[in-house]
C-alpha cells in the first residue's frame, strides 16, 4: 500500500463518515396501509395526497392549517416562523415569545426532538424506535385516544392530552415531559399532535370516501365531500369540551367514612357478577378468558420478537395445535384416516385461534391484555376520577367498553378498584357464592363478545 | 528527534492549565463542581480535592521529568546507546511510595464512606419516599399522612422528590428494570439503582431551591429522558402544604372541586387548617 494510496482511502473512509446520515428530510408518510385495505385506486390516492398537502402542508417544514382548527391562535406555534402580508410575495415572520423575547421553538421542532423517534413523522406510531416497544407507540391517523375524560368514542381534550404529555403513561414507554419542557413548548407540542391527528384522519376518512370508486367516477372526491370530511373531523376536536363527563355526585364514600368497606364489598360483587371477571380474570390478574392466555400473548409479543408478527402467530398456532393434539383422542388414533382427521382438526384449530387472537387485538390491531388489577399501576391516572372516566366511558379503541351503571355502583367498583392492591385477599379469598356459576375457571381461550352498552 | 520532547511539554502544559482553570476560575466558569448543599458533601468535596492535589502534584513531576529526560537524552550524532540492568533501590521507592499515599487515601475516606454508605451509619429518619427507578423515568411513592410506606393514603409522584431544608432526607431506591443510577450534583451523591435490591440512600440541603436529579448510569435509548426535579422546602410546614395539595388532587373525583382529605389529627390536616386559603 503506497502513502499515497493509504492517504487516499483514509480521507474517503472520513468522507464516508460524514455522509452516514443520508436520511434526507423529514417527509410524511402516506397511509398506504389502507389504501390496500380499501382498494383504492392509485389515481385516487394521488388526488387525496394532493388534497392533504393543500389543506396541511406538503412537508413539515411546510405547514398550513385548515380554517376552524382549535390550535392555539390559529395554530402559529407549530412552527417557528409564519407567513405574513401578500399570499403570493409573503414575509416570513419569526415568532417570538412574549415573555422571553426569544424565538420559539414551535410545536414541530419539538415533536422531532421528543416525539418523533416512537411516533414517527406523520404520528403514525412507526418512528424508528417504535419497533421494540409495547405497548406500541400510539398511532394518532385514526383520530382516538384512550385516556380521555370526554363521552365514550369522543375526541380527548386538550387537557387530556397535556396530562398524558406532562406525567407519562405509566408501564408503557411513554415517558413524564413534565422536567424535559416547559409548559409553553408543551403547549407547542400538544398543537403538533391535534394537528398530525386530524391530518391523518382527514386522509383516512378521504381514502374511506374513494374505497372501491372507479377511476372514471369524477364526483367520488369532489370538493363538497372533501370539504365536509375536514369540517367533521375539525368539529370533532372543537366539541370535545363540551363533551366532558363530570361524575355528577363526587366520591362515595370515601376511605375515610365508615362506610368504605362496605362500598369496597359491593364493588367486589359488582365486579364479579358484572363482565370484568371475563377479561380481567376472578382474581383480576388480567388473565380472564376473553383473551389469549398471558403466556401466549408474552411468547408471541416477547419471546418470539423480533420476528414479523404475522410468523410469530403462525408458530405459536403450531406449537398450540401440537399440544392439543396431545391431549386430544386423536393421539392414539391409527389407520389410514388419521391423517386426514389431524388436518381437519388443524384447520378448525387454526380458525378458532385466529380469531382468540384478533379478539385480542386493539383498533390499531396491536396485541393488548386487561389490566393486572392487583399491581396498583394505572395507566390512564390513579385519581378517583381517572378510574371513574375509565369504567363509565371504557377506553377507546381498547376493548374496555362503556358501563351504563349508576354513579353510586361505579364509586363502589372505583373503590375496590383502589382498594385491591393492597388488599389482594379480597379477591383470593372471595365467598364463592359470588363468582357466578357461569364461568367460575373460564375456558382458556373462549371467544367473547365484549362491547356492552 | 529532540522535537518530540516539546511536543511533549506543549501538551502538559495545556492538561495543566485546563486542570488549573477548574479550580482557579472555577465559581463563575462552570469548569469545576458545582456549589455544594448536603452535609457529607463537604468530606466528598474535601476528599476529592485531596485526591486532585496530589494526583495532580504526582502528574507535574512525572511530566517535568519526563520533558527533561526526553529534552536532555535526545538522539545526537555520535551518542552511543548504553544497556545498564537498572535500579532496584529506584524501584523499591517508587513502588513503595505510590502504595503508601493508596493506602493513606484508603484508610483516610473510611469514615466518609461509612458515614454516607453504611446502614448502621444513616441517620434514624424514616425514610421520605420510595424513589423507583425505571426505563425511563423516577417512579416516587411517598408515605402519605400516617408516615408508612404501602399503605392506601401513599401519594405517588413522577419525576419529582421533595425535601426539606436542613433534614436528612432517606429514601429507598429500587430499580424495575435495569441499572439505574440515583445522582444529584449539588448533593453529592450517587447511589446505583440495582433490580431486586431495597437500597437506603440519604442526603440533605441547606439551600432550598430546585435541584436536578439525573440518571447516571446508561440505560437504554431514553438514558437522557431520566431527569427529575428535587424540591427542597424551606419548612417542613410548605412541604407539608404541598403535600396536602397533591393529595388533594390525587384524591380528585370531580373536576368541580378537589375533595379535601378529612381532618385526621395529622401532620397535613393541621397543616391544611393553618394554611391560607387557596
Amino acid at each position: 500500500m503506497t502513502p499515497r494510496f493509504r492517504s487516499a482511502l483514509i480521507c474517503g473512509a472520513l468522507a464516508l463518515a460524514g455522509c452516514a446520515d443520508n436520511s434526507g428530510p423529514t417527509a410524511y408518510v402516506r397511509n398506504t396501509t389502507l389504501a390496500d385495505e380499501l382498494k383504492v385506486k392509485p389515481a385516487f390516492r394521488e388526488q387525496v395526497a394532493k388534497v392533504l398537502d393543500e389543506t396541511f402542508g406538503p412537508s413539515p417544514r411546510d405547514l398550513r392549517v385548515p380554517e376552524g382548527t382549535d390550535l392555539l391562535m390559529g395554530g402559529v406555534f407549530l412552527a417557528n416562523t409564519v407567513r405574513k402580508g401578500d399570499p403570493n410575495n409573503p414575509q416570513i415572520v419569526p415568532i417570538i415569545d412574549r415573555d422571553t423575547k426569544q424565538p420559539i421553538e414551535g410545536g414541530y421542532a419539538l415533536y422531532r426532538r421528543h416525539c418523533l423517534h416512537c411516533h414517527g413523522v406523520s404520528g403514525d406510531g412507526n418512528g424508528p424506535t417504535s419497533e421494540w416497544l409495547w405497548p406500541h407507540p400510539r398511532d394518532y391517523r385514526p383520530g382516538v385516544f384512550k385516556f380521555t375524560s370526554t363521552a365514550a368514542g369522543q375526541k380527548p381534550t386538550r387537557a387530556d392530552l397535556r396530562k398524558t404529555i406532562l406525567q407519562g403513561i405509566d408501564n408503557s414507554s411513554m415517558p413524564a415531559f413534565a422536567t424535559q419542557m416547559s409548559r409553553d413548548e408543551i403547549e407547542q407540542v400538544l398543537d403538533y399532535v391535534m394537528f398530525l391527528s386530524m391530518r391523518g384522519e382527514v386522509e383516512r376518512r378521504l381514502l374511506n370516501a374513494v374505497a372501491g370508486a372507479e377511476e372514471s367516477d369524477t364526483e367520488a372526491l369532489s370538493a363538497d365531500i372533501i370539504k365536509e370530511e375536514t369540517q367533521a373531523v375539525l368539529t370533532s376536536w372543537t366539541t370535545a369540551r363540551e363533551q366532558v363527563v363530570d361524575p355528577p355526585i363526587p366520591r362515595s364514600p370515601t376511605p375515610d367514612i365508615d362506610g368504605f368497606r362496605a362500598s369496597v364489598l359491593r364493588g367486589r360483587e359488582l365486579f364479579l357478577k358484572q363482565d370484568c371477571k371475563d377479561c380481567h380474570g376472578t382474581l383480576a390478574q388480567g388473565d380472564g378468558g376473553s383473551f389469549v392466555r398471558p403466556e401466549i400473548s408474552n411468547r408471541i409479543i416477547f419471546e418470539l420478537a423480533p420476528r414479523p408478527i404475522d410468523e410469530r402467530v403462525k408458530l405459536v398456532t403450531e406449537e398450540q395445535f401440537e399440544e392439543y393434539l396431545e391431549r386430544s383422542p386423536l393421539a392414539e388414533k391409527t389407520g389410514s384416516d388419521r391423517r386426514e382427521a389431524i388436518e381437519q382438526e388443524r384447520k378448525s384449530f387454526e380458525e378458532k385461534f385466529k380469531k382468540d387472537w384478533e379478539n385480542s387485538l386493539d383498533d390499531w390491531k396491536q396485541p393488548i391484555r386487561p389490566a393486572n388489577l392487583n399491581r396498583g399501576v394505572y395507566k390512564g391516572g390513579r385519581r378517583p376520577i381517572d378510574i371513574f372516566w375509565r369504567i363509565r366511558k371504557g377506553i377507546n379503541g381498547a376493548k374496555m367498553p362503556a358501563h351504563d351503571l349508576p354513579p353510586e355502583q361505579i364509586w363502589d367498583l372505583v373503590n375496590f378498584v383502589l382498594t385491591l392492591p393492597d388488599d389482594p385477599d379480597l379477591l383470593r379469598k372471595a365467598p364463592p357464592g359470588l363468582v357466578t356459576p357461569t364461568s367460575p375457571t373460564p375456558a382458556p381461550s373462549a371467544p367473547k363478545p365484549v362491547a356492552q352498552r | 528527534m529532540r522535537n518530540w520532547s516539546l511536543l511533549f511539554l506543549l501538551a502538559f502544559l495545556f492538561s495543566l492549565g485546563a486542570s488549573l482553570y477548574g479550580p482557579l476560575f472555577g465559581a463563575s466558569s462552570g469548569w469545576w463542581l458545582p456549589k455544594n448543599v448536603s452535609t457529607m458533601g463537604r468530606q466528598v468535596d474535601h476528599l476529592f480535592l485531596i485526591v486532585f492535589w496530589i494526583t495532580g502534584v504526582v502528574f507535574v513531576a512525572t511530566q517535568v521529568a519526563l520533558c527533561w529526560a526526553a529534552w536532555k537524552y535526545a538522539e545526537a550524532p555520535g551518542r552511543r546507546a548504553v544497556y545498564f540492568h537498572g535500579s532496584q533501590r529506584l524501584e523499591v521507592v517508587w513502588t513503595i511510595i505510590p502504595s503508601a499515599i493508596l493506602i493513606f487515601i484508603a484508610l483516610y475516606q473510611m469514615g466518609t464512606w461509612a458515614s454516607i454508605k453504611f446502614r448502621s451509619q444513616m441517620p434514624k429518619v424514616q425514610p421520605i419516599a420510595e424513589v423507583t427507578a425505571r426505563q425511563f423515568q423516577w417512579k416516587i411513592r411517598y408515605p402519605g399522612p400516617d408516615g408508612r410506606l404501602h399503605t392506601p393514603d401513599d401519594l405517588f409522584a413522577v419525576n419529582e422528590l421533595h425535601i426539606v431544608k436542613d433534614a436528612p432526607a432517606k429514601i429507598t431506591l429500587k430499580s424495575q428494570d435495569v441499572l439505574h443510577s440515583f445522582f444529584i450534583p449539588e448533593m453529592r451523591i450517587k447511589q446505583d439503582a440495582v433490580p431486586g435490591l431495597e437500597i437506603p440512600v440519604w442526603f440533605d440541603a441547606d439551600e432550598p431551591r430546585t435541584y436536578e436529579l439525573t440518571c447516571a448510569e446508561l440505560c437504554g435509548w431514553g438514558h437522557y429522558k431520566m431527569r427529575a426535579l428535587v424540591v427542597v422546602h424551606k419548612s417542613q410546614r410548605e412541604f407539608d402544604d404541598w403535600m396536602t395539595a397533591a393529595l388533594a388532587e390525587q384524591n380528585r373525583s370531580q373536576l368541580k372541586a378537589a375533595t379535601a382529605p378529612k381532618a385526621g389529627g395529622n401532620q397535613v390536616a393541621s397543616a391544611l387548617e393553618g394554611s391560607p386559603a387557596r
